[in-house]
């Protein structure tokens, strides 16, 4: 079984440090990188005759141009065909306020990014520990609708 | 019509009624009584036709009584006119009233005197009709020559004249009861309508009055007295005609002479009182002119006051010589003037010099004469000085900076300066008895009597709308923001609310501008805190990554490097969160709300349980107050001053001790530590941003927190400060409010 996973965020340094900490877990097969909500959907869809892709999870940041992480969340909890799809949410943001909006949209995970490397490194490897050995995930043959 | 009972008609019906009711008992009298002859003979009963007389006399007196109907005036006339025929028809001796009534041969003839002076008393009726001068002295004549032969025939029957002679028939003809009678007639004339002003004359209170009503008496009682005693006496045979004279010269001499010493004295006194009350009226300014203000006279006070000295004043035109300044048009204090007889009001003259002069002027319509054109007396007092301290007065409140409006217990605008006229955008004087309300924001206008009201019955000076945001409502419909101290105002028994207005518009315009200011750094303070740190991250970040990756191929200087880039990109990192809380402290601040110090104590002692245990510090507890205050940054306080009491320690054991003693109004709350303290010229350095002491090799830190502290506790209104021993120790004091008291 492949594992694969969607990146959905705009820095670039943070882009590179994530893909870096999630190849130190050598778990992952694949990792699609998409800089915004709107790139994340069609990726999830399939647009302009890609084929539609379908990652175990997605890494989603929150503050991001044209849509953000919140207004993703909503749109992707609202479509029948990928709501059922798990989402970390991975952002420096500590305010209360924006946790309990994502909880309140559908995340499944809300975690900060730590200042410090190692610390980070550490909870991206607890993250992909708990979703693909300890919790239990919909397999991409088993979801309805999918070819 | 109710009769009437004044004095001089009193006066005048007494002896008109008497005389009427006498001659008609002697007509009873004469009527078949054979005693009435020998009546008449005696002298006491009047004849017939005298007794007729006395009716037609009194009958006509009634008729002219005051008020009485023009009518009735007439009939007076007519029987004056009857009286004049019977006294003329005396005049034939073969025919006259006398023969008319039956047994006339029986009945006496009236007397001469009786008919002359029947005659005169008619003329004085007859004078009495017309009001006017000539009716008046034709009375006084008529009276005249009526009390002549009067006072002839009583005396005569008095001191017992014997008509022996042709003369002495004539002053014995008349009967005592009818001289009597005539006499009290001509006294009941004296309450006619013409003689108005001889009454007067009679009971004035002048000299000349005096002096008559004192000299008639006495003299009438003197000389009718001396004259019956003298007679007494040389009839008893006491001494001779010679003696008699001279005891009645020498009696009336002494008596009346030295009466008139007594009255003269009396009139020289009452002079003198005169005198010198004109003399105080010299220093008054008084200047009499007539109507049309050609100067009449000119006294001290007015050449002192104008400069012009009498000769040249007198005889010039008032208006001209002052150029007065009238309250009102001159033509309407005239007209005013002639209406009520006086004027008064504030005049400016000008003096000979042109300076003005104001006085408060008193204006009076005098006519010495009937005959003379009534002249003006003017009393003018110098009221220049009152008037310039009032200008002054005047002056500073125009100027005040700030608006001023009196208002009355009505709500009624009895004062307002320019600055207030200008604050509410309305022209010179138009605010005047304008009501208060017509000032204030239509939004609260119908509570404010209610505030007024409030205000009077606890009048004191205080700022008004305590805690509110207040407006001005403008002439133009427009508001201004205003503040208002009020103060209360007694004036003459009146009670009255002083409301000083000051425009702030601009101070509102500054604090507008510095709420946005505060808020343009607030969201600048959020952009700083995650835009500014992003990069300081990735900086962190790669270079931990690089040693991670590559880390076995770097010397020991490259490590170095990397590590003092990694420091100081976490201190910049460090500096922007502390910089960051430093800026909410005014922007993020929480309301000041009853806090429980233990309690912030104890929040404060978790957060730094790690350091306490690490440092192995002995913390001494005294118990806390409850303060006014913020609790989430009273607790940043109290972390930051035990926190660093942990982190400068000595080398015993740290012991912190906190407690609290009450200073004047606050509390102080005190942080005692025993650890390497500060030197004294440091104290006040310390609580300035970035001003650190040691260096961070020695002592980590931003140099923030004690500047944070300082800004937290000024906001709450305390003072923060540190009394230190290098070596000893350190005791940072701050103070606060005490929390209001509990409410049981």
């Amino acid at each position: 079984m492949s594992i694969r996973i969607l990146l959905v965020e705009d820095n670039a340094p943070d882009v590179r440090l994530t893909i870096e900490a999630l190849r130190e877990t050598k778990r992952i097969d694949e990792t699609v990188v998409v800089p915004d909500g709107v790139a994340a959907l069609n990726t999830l869809r399939g647009a302009e005759g890609k084929e539609p892709f379908t990652p175990d999870l997605i890494l989603l940041d929150l503050n991001m141009p044209r849509m953000d992480g919140r207004e993703f969340l909503a749109a992707l909890r609202s479509d029948p065909s990928l709501r059922h799809l798990p989402v970390t949410v991975l952002t420096t943001s500590q305010a209360e306020q924006d946790v309990l909006a994502c909880y309140r949209l559908g995340a499944n995970t809300y975690v900060t990014k730590s200042a410090d490397l190692d610390r980070f490194f550490e909870v991206i490897g607890q993250v992909t520990n708990f979703w693909f050995s300890t919790a239990h995930i919909p397999t991409a043959e088993a979801t309805p609708g999918h070819a | 019509m109710s009769p009437d009972r004044s004095l001089p008609s009193l006066l005048l019906k007494i002896p008109a009624s008497l005389a009427a009711l006498a001659g008609a008992a002697a007509l009873w009298l004469w009527h078949g009584h054979t005693a009435a002859a020998g009546l008449h003979a005696s002298g006491w009963l009047p004849t017939p036709v005298g007794a007729v007389g006395l009716i037609v006399a009194g009958l006509a007196v009634w008729a002219v009584r005051p008020g009485a109907a023009t009518v009735s005036r007439g009939v007076g006339g007519i029987l004056a006119l009857l009286l004049v025929g019977i006294a003329v028809l005396r005049t034939i001796p073969t025919f006259g009233p006398d023969t008319i009534f039956r047994g006339a041969e029986r009945w006496p003839r009236m007397s001469v005197g009786t008919a002359s002076a029947l005659f005169a008393f008619a003329l004085a009726v007859a004078g009495s009709i017309f009001a006017d001068g000539r009716g008046r002295r034709l009375v006084v004549l008529g009276l005249a020559a009526t009390v002549l032969p009067a006072l002839f025939a009583l005396l005569g029957h008095l001191y017992g004249v014997r008509p022996d002679s042709f003369i002495s028939g004539l002053v014995t003809g008349m009967p005592a009861s009818t001289s009597i009678l005539l006499l009290l007639l001509v006294i009941g004339m004296l309450g006619t309508d013409a003689m108005e002003e001889t009454r007067g004359f009679l009971g004035a209170p002048t000299p000349g009055g005096r002096l008559m009503r004192r000299l008639v008496p006495a003299i009438v009682v003197v000389m009718v007295g001396a004259g019956w005693i003298r007679l007494l006496g040389q009839r008893i045979g006491w001494y001779g005609t010679e003696f008699g004279v001279t005891i009645l010269v020498s009696t009336c001499l002494v008596i009346l002479i030295s009466m008139v010493v007594m009255i003269a004295r009396s009139i020289d006194q009452s002079d003198a009182r005169d005198r010198s009350q004109a003399a105080m009226l010299r220093l008054a300014n008084v200047v009499t002119r007539s109507q049309d203000g050609t100067v009449l006279s000119w006294n001290v006070g007015s050449e002192r006051l104008y400069g012009w000295r009498a000769e040249e004043a007198v005889g010039r035109n008032v208006h001209e010589l002052l150029h007065p300044d009238y309250p009102l048009p001159l033509a309407e204090i005239t007209a005013r003037l002639a209406q009520e007889g006086h004027w008064a009001g504030e005049v400016i003259h000008h003096a000979r010099d042109g300076s003005p002069r104001f006085v408060a002027s008193h204006w009076v319509l005098h006519q010495e004469d009937p005959r003379d054109a009534p002249i003006v007396l003017e009393m003018n007092t110098d009221v220049t000085a009152r008037r310039g301290a009032e200008a002054r007065f005047a002056a500073v409140v125009e100027a005040a900076p700030s608006g001023m409006v009196m208002v009355d217990d009505r709500g009624v605008i009895t004062l307002a300066n320019r600055e207030a006229e200008r604050i509410f955008a309305y022209a010179r004087g138009e605010l005047l008895g304008r009501r208060i309300e017509e000032l204030v924001p239509r939004r609260v206008r119908e509570r404010h009597p209610g505030y007024r009201e409030q205000y009077t019955e606890a009048a004191a000076a205080r700022s008004m709308g305590a805690g509110r945001d207040l407006y001005g409502l403008r002439q133009d419909g427009s508001e201004i923001p205003v503040e208002i101290g009020l103060n209360p105002v007694t004036w003459g028994g009146e009670r009255s609310t002083l409301a000083t207005v000051v425009d702030i518009t601009q101070r509102k315009r500054a604090e507008d501008e510095l709420r946005r200011s505060n808020e343009e750094l607030e969201r600048f303070a959020y952009v700083a805190s995650h835009d500014l740190q992003e990069p300081l991250r990735t900086v962190t970040s790669y270079m931990q990554l690089f040693v991670r990756r590559y880390g076995g191929g770097i010397d020991g200087d490259g490590r170095e490097f990397i590590e003092f880039a990694v420091q100081g990109a976490q201190r910049m990192q460090r500096l922007i969160e502390d910089l960051l809380s430093f800026s909410r402290v005014g922007t993020r601040g929480g309301a000041m709300v009853p806090v429980d110090l233990d309690g912030v104590v104890d929040l404060s002692l978790a957060d730094l349980a790690a350091a306490v245990r690490e440092a192995d510090a002995e913390i001494v507890r005294m118990p806390l107050p409850a303060v006014l205050a913020d609790p989430g940054q009273i607790q940043q306080v109290i972390t930051n001053l035990v926190g660093n009491a942990l982190k400068f320690r000595g080398a015993e054991r740290p012991r912190i001790i906190i407690d609290a003693v009450r200073d004047d109004a606050r509390w102080a709350i005190r942080i005692a530590d025993n650890g390497i303290g500060i030197q004294p010229e440091y104290a006040d350095r310390i609580f300035i941003i970035f001003q650190r002491l040691h260096t961070r090799e020695e002592y980590p830190g931003t140099g923030v927190g004690l500047a944070l502290c300082r800004k937290i506790v000024e906001r709450h209104g305390g003072r923060i400060g540190v009394v230190s021993e290098p070596g000893r120790g350190s005791t940072f004091t701050f103070t606060l409010a005490p929390a209001p008291e509990a409410v049981p």
